[in-house]
């Protein structure tokens, strides 16, 4: 609500009740009598103005002030002599009770589901229905429903049991709901419920103690019960205006805080002061990292947030307009979301300390497992260089010495066409030996980078491309030898992957600075879908780049084709 | 009467040549196996003078294969053999091995199989 809607609802209440003394004036009748029942409904609107302005979001504020206008409505129009005005009243007065009943499970952040939102529209609908059999009770002089029937005997008798019992049974599935929600609360979720939910239960049963002796049943509720049902009634805009309050004055816990992270030191202390100062033990803080777009918790490990699906809610935390991280509480801190930004503001400097330190942490933890993988990739290189020497040149050479050796021992028995058989396979396996030698220095290192340069190079791998490639790639001076050997090895092991996966028809090759860094892109127009994973090529030069204090981006989106790109330092 | 011979080895290449050898060295070679397990069951069947086994087989290594053969076929002369040195897996791993003895690859002949297997050498 507004300021103006609040005023005008308060310049509303008390025109109603000005009318009601001016009426109980008029009418003779004692103007003090009406002072209870006009405080009561009220301490209703006053209670709403004031939730209103403290949760403007919020709809307990409008729904207490309605039940108070409802209730003071019906007194004012009860002081006026007229059948029409009584009618009116009569149904307001169960209306103030469908206002309230809906403001039970309303509170503290409106309905939680359509089954909710379905048992509160049968309040509204009962009293509809109701009209034809409410009455002022055992009074002559009142005035009368003009809608009213008798309800003592025949269809009018049925009508009222119906009426009652339904409402009865109404408020059984309030009770239901109420205590289900109590259960099913955790700890911060009872805190914000408890100063309603006891009332409540308390109100319900009375209130069906009363409906049901009004049909004559002997539950043994009379005038004492009704007294307590009163009594609950009037503390009811306390108890909500309260329950809304109690944040306010969990406010000082904010104070402490501060205090508290005075002594804050890295490592789980601000969680903890966190979750006293929140009042909630379940509270988790996640830091924004922006260089890899996601959260890390305290320890510098990657977390996700939790999707809301109604269990956790997420409370994301800025600081000078730049995000720092997330709260993951329980949703019944939503209740009260200027709390919730209060702490965070006023531990703001220290979730930035913690978010700094988080983030240092998950670099480390990213150098110490690029460190690991870099050995390992080094190590699997040798490894696969031992194998290929193994299985590849050794081999020939040791056949190519046996054929020779052989070759030897046939010339001394004269059979020379054995011998030279022999000496032709010998030459063979030398051939082939060679060959495989030229292949695995190529592999173990480009000769053509240190001889002729990176665009010569690059040029040249893109030549044995099976795949289309044009090569645009200019650099200003000579490069340091790790930064020529890192950009050719994303050339290189982009067209490798372009030719047994992406089913590209054209790649494009782009080599250019950009002031003191160098920028490297591969992008195909194949099947796209690639992506960084754990073990592949691509993390391999990921590592590598980033040893250069450079970044790799992969962008390959399904069907959109793969562009790499690696900006590397020059410095 | 002729020696007989078995030659284990992944390497078809090698088979080929050391096959070759054996035969210009008088031996008759009556099987060839690729890997150790095949190695264990030939050599069973055939019971030959010789087996001239590789150390590095797809499935069990060669020093395996000698211990097992040395069980299942104890008349045959095992002679292990590798494109590395014997000082490459260890003189006491060899030495431990029951072969006859381990000729690096590049070093092998066929005068000299001939006289390990006819128990000469």
């Amino acid at each position: 609500m507004s300021g103006r809607q609040r005023s005008a609802m308060a310049g509303l209440a008390v025109a109603i009740m000005g009318v009601g003394v001016v009426g109980a004036s008029v009418r003779g009748d004692s103007v003090l009598q009406l002072v209870p029942l006009f405080s009561a409904g009220a301490l209703f609107v006053i209670a709403g103005l004031v939730a209103a302005g403290r949760r403007p979001e919020s709809v307990s504020g409008r729904l207490l002030s309605a039940t108070g206008l409802a209730w003071l409505g019906a007194q004012t129009l009860l002081v006026i002599p007229n059948a029409l005005a009584a009618t009116v009243a009569l149904a307001l007065l169960p209306l103030s009770l469908a206002f309230l009943a809906h403001l039970s499970l309303a509170f503290p952040n409106g309905l939680a589901s359509r089954a909710e939102r379905v048992i509160v529209a049968v309040p509204y609908a009962l009293v509809v229905v109701a009209i034809p059999v409410l009455d002022l009770g055992d009074c002559t002089d009142c005035a009368r429903n003009v809608f009213g029937i008798d309800t003592d005997r025949g269809f009018g008798r049925i009508w009222y049991a119906t009426v009652m019992l339904a409402a009865t049974g109404t408020a059984l599935s309030f009770l239901t709901v109420l205590v289900r929600r109590w259960r099913r609360g955790s700890v911060a979720a009872r805190r914000v419920l408890l100063p309603v939910v006891p009332g409540a239960c308390l109100f319900v049963v009375v209130y069906v103690s009363a409906l049901l002796s009004e049909l004559g049943l002997p539950t043994g509720v009379g005038t004492r019960g009704a007294l307590v049902a009163l009594v609950l009634l009037g503390l009811a805009p306390v108890v909500f205006l309260g329950g809304l309050l109690r944040a306010r004055l969990a406010r000082g816990h904010v104070g402490r805080l501060v205090v508290e992270l005075g002594d804050v030191s890295p490592g789980g202390a601000l969680r903890e002061a966190l979750a006293r100062a929140l009042g909630d033990p379940t509270v988790e803080v996640a830091y924004w990292l922006a260089e890899r777009s996601g959260y890390v918790d305290g320890q510098g490990q990657a977390m996700s947030l939790p999707s809301g699906d109604g269990h956790r809610s997420v409370t994301l935390i800025e600081r000078s307009g730049k995000p720092v991280g997330a709260l993951i509480h329980d949703p019944a801190l939503r209740d009260d979301p200027a709390h919730v930004d209060a702490v965070c503001a006023a531990a703001g400097l220290a979730l930035e300390n913690e978010r700094l330190h988080a983030e240092v942490l998950a670099r480390l933890e990213e150098v110490r497992a690029s460190r690991a993988r870099i050995v390992e990739a080094g190590d699997a290189a040798r490894k696969r260089v031992e194998r290929n020497l193994h299985d590849g040149a050794q081999q020939r050479l040791v056949s190519l010495s046996l054929a020779i050796g052989m070759a030897r021992s046939k010339l001394g028995t004269g059979a020379m066409s054995d011998a030279e058989d022999l000496l032709g396979q010998a030459s063979q396996d030398a051939t082939c030996a060679i060959k495989e030698l030229r292949e695995l220095a190529r592999g173990l290192h480009p000769a053509m980078l240190s001889e002729v340069g990176l665009v010569a190079a690059v040029q040249s791998v893109a030549e044995r491309s099976p795949v289309p490639v044009e090569v645009h790639a200019s650099t200003n001076g000579p490069l340091s030898d790790s930064v020529e050997a890192t950009a050719y090895y994303v050339v290189a092991e982009s067209l490798t992957n372009v030719a047994k996966y992406a089913r590209a028809s054209s790649v494009q090759v782009r080599i250019e600075h950009c002031g003191d860094r160098l920028r490297v892109e591969v992008a195909d127009d194949g099947t796209g879908g690639a992506e960084i994973r754990p073990g592949s090529g691509l993390e391999g030069l990921a590592d590598r780049v980033a040893v250069l204090e450079g970044h790799l981006e992969v962008h390959s989106s399904p069907g959109a084709g793969t562009r790499i790109r690696a900006d590397l330092s020059c410095g | 009467m002729t020696l007989t011979a078995v030659i284990v080895d992944d390497h078809g290449g090698f088979r080929a040549m050391a096959c070759q050898m054996l035969e210009d060295a008088g031996f008759e070679v009556v099987g060839e196996a690729f890997d150790g397990a095949g190695a264990v069951e030939k050599v069973a069947a055939l019971q030959p003078d010789l087996v001239l086994l590789d150390v590095q087989l797809p499935d069990i290594d060669g020093f395996t294969v000698a211990a097992d053969l040395s069980r299942t076929s104890p008349g045959a002369v095992v002679v292990l053999t590798s494109v590395r040195n014997a000082d490459d897996y260890g003189q006491a791993r060899v030495a431990a091995t029951p072969i006859r003895r381990f000729i690096a690859k590049a070093e092998l002949s066929g005068a000299t199989l001939a006289e390990l297997a006819a128990g000469t050498q």
